[in-house]
């Protein structure tokens, strides 16, 4: 009885601590594509309001990830949910760089997946292994244009005095203020982006070389897997530049 | 973090493999003269142009960042606003707020190359001209990208201004000096 006694409010306790965290994390153990999907799905609308659902979203990835056995539904839910994910927020130009982390974050993830092949036959994995960099794509194209508009800017201070009563040549120097610190901003902006999609380059240089084992140098393999992924021939030959260029 | 840094990475077999690097942070600051400015029909802050008759010199420098062997291109730059000081002569007319850096306190980015690009000057002196001069001294901070706050001290720099009394106004910043007659 004794034992009965105190056991009854630990198991009520336990189960109000697992209630807790189901609501604090939904479906964190969501068991099949389908569920996997439209968790995740909507984890991103969540995310609109509450960005911290975008940690949600990689904690549910990881978790799904190791999922055994991971099956072709599974490599196509990871497909599925991974594009919608690296297409979140729209226009890239003036997403954030946490938004921009979370999608490197999401293409790593989805990029390593490199075993639970045995279920498929080589021609099914080599299909699943396109439909992986086509979800990521997105991100790949313009790799080097961020990276070279960084490059390209002059950051620093306008330290100018202006004396006199002249209005029009204060304004100009209240101008050119205004434009060092705005473009102060925008550099930083840039340059952390570049700097994300730098992880991203070197995400996909594994990839290429470990799941299709061709090298940077195959201008003509590199490009033929890039196009197979949806690139256009111009973003393919732009996209392999750059990772030739980032070694 | 300053100093050595070791990363141990641990395999699924147990095996461990590690590599060692070393941290540094910026140091000090150098600058080179890249143009002056010069006399033009109109007052343009951009291109660097004085109308004939305006006391004022400027000039566009590029500061580097040291040590060069290593990049410090996540990592931002600022100066930190101080007042006017060693003020002399022509410039003590001026008001505290006039002759503060206040064109400091906000933050850029150091390139890949760890250079930053400043520009000197000063225009629209006033007559009647007199002999006189200031200086600011800056405090050069940095900063990791990503990060906020105030950063941490890596170089001080002095940049001054001179006045003649023909109106030859004199502007100089590490080691780097221009000299313009109105």
């Amino acid at each position: 009885m004794m034992v009965r006694f105190v056991l009854l409010p630990r198991l009520c306790c336990l189960a109000a601590v697992c209630a807790w965290s189901a609501a604090a994390e939904p479906a964190a153990e969501a068991s099949s594509a389908t569920e996997y999907r439209t968790a995740q799905a909507k984890r991103l609308d969540a995310a609109e309001s509450d960005p911290t659902m975008l940690e949600h979203y990689l904690t549910e990835l990881r978790a799904y990830l190791a999922k055994r056995p991971f099956e072709r539904t599974d490599y196509a839910a990871l497909a599925e949910a991974g594009a919608k994910a690296i297409r979140h927020g729209a226009n890239e130009k003036s997403i954030s760089p946490t938004l921009w982390q979370f999608k490197a974050d999401v293409a790593a993830l989805i990029l390593t997946r490199q075993d639970g092949w045995e279920t498929l036959n080589a021609n099914a994995a080599q299909a699943i292994r396109i439909d992986l960099l086509t979800a990521v794509r997105p991100l790949l194209v313009g790799l080097s244009a961020t990276k070279a508009e960084a490059a390209a800017e002059r950051p620093g201070p306008v330290n100018v005095v202006v004396l006199g009563t002249d209005p029009a040549a204060q304004d100009q120097a209240d101008q050119a203020q205004a434009a060092a610190r705005a473009a102060g901003e925008a550099a930083r902006h840039r340059r952390m982006v570049a700097n994300i999609r730098d992880e991203v380059a070197q995400t996909l240089r594994r990839y290429l070389v470990k799941e299709f084992n061709v090298a940077l140098a195959d201008e003509a393999g590199v490009t033929q897997i890039l196009r197979r992924a949806g690139c256009s021939l111009k973003e393919a030959r732009e996209v392999r530049a750059a990772l030739v260029v980032e070694e | 973090m300053l100093g050595a840094v070791t990363i141990t990475a641990t395999l699924a077999s147990g095996s461990t493999c590690t590599a060692t690097i070393q941290v540094v942070t910026p140091q000090s600051l150098t600058g080179t003269k890249d143009s002056e400015w010069t006399t033009d029909a109109t007052l343009d802050l951009n291109a660097g142009t004085i109308p004939a008759g305006t006391a004022g010199a400027g000039m566009f420098l590029t500061m580097t960042v040291a040590p060069t062997n290593v990049s410090f291109g996540y990592c931002e730059a600022s100066e930190v606003p101080t007042p006017g000081e060693n003020v002399v002569g022509y410039f003590t007319q001026l008001t505290v707020a006039q002759l503060a850096h206040s064109t400091a306190g906000h933050w850029w980015t150091i390139t890949d190359d760890n250079e930053w690009f400043d520009t000197a000057a000063l225009v629209g002196a006033a007559e009647p001209w007199s002999v006189g001069g200031y200086q600011w001294t800056i405090p050069n901070h940095f900063r990791c990208l990503g990060h906020d706050g105030s950063g941490t001290l890596y170089a001080t720099t002095v940049q001054a201004f001179t006045i003649a009394v023909n109106g030859t106004v004199t502007v100089s910043k590490v080691g780097q000096t221009t000299t313009r007659t109105p």
